[in-house]
């Protein structure tokens, strides 16, 4: 008996072209209990953009974005992500695909008894696992000075040495940030990274993020509720609307009023 | 529309205490039953207490004052018991971390291994130290070590228990966060969840060490070294003066442990 004629396989999702680095097609992701989040989402993220993803609260934008890291297994459709197709069976091709991530969540999510030093040593362990990445005290001092001169970048050099616990908000905020790019990853993910900062830290935040990333010549995806930093810190909107993706659009071209409207 | 509403639900109080229901009620009931069995079954008896008094009153005036005659060998047989303490400790800490991160649930995903660490501590646990030390002297005769290892099992199953449970309770968004950059679990849990356990690590240590010295007190009187030996002698050799000797030594080593390990938690918590 042909297995293969009585088991079609689904035709694998063609190779994304030269320098798209996120290619999403007909995803679908669905929870048992939730249902379904969102479906026929597609598009197409190329090395260097800047992109903001916009929509109301359980829109699925967090949930997106844990797809896109391998965390959500999608029910439909698939996930290209620097060139590799995702499967969240394979755990050792993620864990590598990861490494080459930065991702910065809502709530820093810093060890908070530890040096801000060894907090952005850790950004380097998906690389290079080991003990000797475990604190910045034991680490090879060329692992420290690139933690440092990430610390640097987010002008916090000089607590480098203080016990995370202590900063601001918004200084450890930064200092996630650090974290984030001491791996110089290729494609940087954000889950609200402003969130939980006043207005002031979250701009003072928003413009080093803006300014590192460009720096870089990183991709950038964030999330986001402020459609001042949705419009402004990217080049291009994507907004989800009841499961749909209704949004996709180069932010100049966007009046604030198509934004609104994702969240009536 | 008016800014406040009367109900008029606040004219009459609420009862002060919620009326059982017959669940609770009967659990009532069977509690204080079981209480009454337990003292009738235990020969509670407040006149036999009353009745021994005099024979207390003869050990007191028959012990004071302590004798310093073998102040010196008491010595050192005290200052065997807490190394016994402090070793024993050490090596039952040393065993209680490895097995503790396969006890924490979700944090090794081993299903299979945490079930046999969780079995482990229990193990440890529900058996008595004087169990233990009696099974090491058979095992390692006489002395010490005999001790040191009881006490080691001991701490192991006392530490790794609450270990677990701190990691467990551990916020889990800094390791989360390192996995998201491909950090493997090991790494993540020796970066984040350590460290962020470790001031109940620190309390839990002092602790079994605290604990420890009270058992090897008594380990001595099965032959597992440590000065509950000597305790023992004396009190078969009506020696109470040496007795109360040793009884002060006791309670200064055990005193001290606690004062001692009271400081270092109040400035491991003050940070």
């Amino acid at each position: 008996m042909n297995l293969a004629l009585a088991y079609p396989l689904p035709a694998p999702a063609p190779a994304p072209e030269q320098g798209i680095e996120i290619a999403v097609r007909e995803l679908e992701v669905s929870y048992r209990r939730r249902g379904t989040v969102f479906s026929q989402v597609s598009f197409e993220i190329r090395r260097g953009d800047r992109v903001s993803l916009v929509g109301s609260n359980g829109a699925g934008k967090s949930t997106l974005l844990k797809a896109l890291l391998g965390f959500v297994a999608p029910s439909a459709g698939s996930i290209n992500v620097l060139g590799q197709q995702l499967s969240v069976s394979d755990t050792r091709a993620l864990r590598e695909l990861r490494a080459s991530i930065g991702f910065v969540a809502q709530k820093h999510n810093l060890v908070p008894r530890l040096s801000v030093l060894s907090n952005v040593v850790h950004g380097t362990l998906g690389g290079r696992p080991g003990p000797f990445r475990w604190f910045h005290g034991i680490a090879p001092d060329e692992v420290r000075r690139r933690a440092l001169a990430a610390l640097d970048r987010v002008g916090l050099a000089h607590l480098a040495l203080q016990r995370a616990d202590s900063l601001s908000g918004g200084q450890s905020q930064r200092v996630a940030i650090a974290r984030a790019l001491v791996s110089e990853p290729r494609l940087i993910l954000a889950d609200e990274p402003v969130a939980s900062l006043d207005p002031a830290a979250g701009e003072d935040v928003m413009q080093v993020f803006e300014e590192v990333v460009r720096a870089e010549g990183a991709t950038l995806i964030f999330t986001t509720h402020s459609l001042d930093h949705a419009t402004r810190y990217a080049d291009r909107v994507l907004g989800l609307c009841h499961g749909t993706l209704r949004i996709d659009s180069a932010s100049h071209a966007l009046a604030a009023g198509e934004i609104r409207a994702l969240y009536g | 529309m008016p800014s406040t509403v009367n109900s008029g639900l606040a004219r009459t109080l609420p009862s002060r205490f919620a009326r059982p229901t017959a669940l609770a009620f009967t659990g009532y009931t069977v509690g204080l039953a079981v209480l009454v069995w337990a003292v009738r079954g235990s020969g509670w008896s407040v006149r036999e207490l009353i009745e021994g008094m005099p024979a207390f009153a003869d050990f007191l005036s028959r012990s004071f004052p302590p004798s310093l005659d073998r102040l010196g060998s008491l010595t050192r047989t005290i200052v065997e018991t807490f190394q016994m303490a402090i070793s024993g400790t050490l090596t039952g800490l040393v065993l209680a971390l490895p097995l503790s991160i396969f006890a924490a649930r979700d944090l090794t995903g081993s299903r299979v291994l945490g079930s046999v660490a969780r079995a482990l501590f229990a193990l440890f646990r529900t058996v008595p130290d004087l169990v233990w030390a009696l099974i090491f002297v058979i095992i390692v005769g006489l002395g010490p070590f005999a001790g040191t290892l009881a006490i080691a099992v001991d701490a192991a199953g006392f530490a790794g228990r609450f270990f677990a449970e701190a990691m467990e309770d551990a916020d889990k968004g800094p390791a989360d966060a390192l996995r998201a950059q491909g950090v493997r679990r090991s790494d993540a849990i020796f970066c984040a969840i350590i460290p962020a356990a470790m001031p109940s690590f620190i309390t839990t240590s002092l602790f079994s060490l605290e604990k420890a010295v009270r058992s090897s007190v008594v380990l001595g009187l099965v032959g597992a070294g440590g000065i509950g030996l000597e305790l023992k002698v004396a009190m078969d050799m009506f020696d109470y003066p040496t007795a109360a000797t040793v009884i002060l030594m006791i309670f200064v080593l055990v005193l001290a442990v606690e004062r001692a390990g009271s400081f270092v938690r109040k400035r491991i918590i003050e940070g």
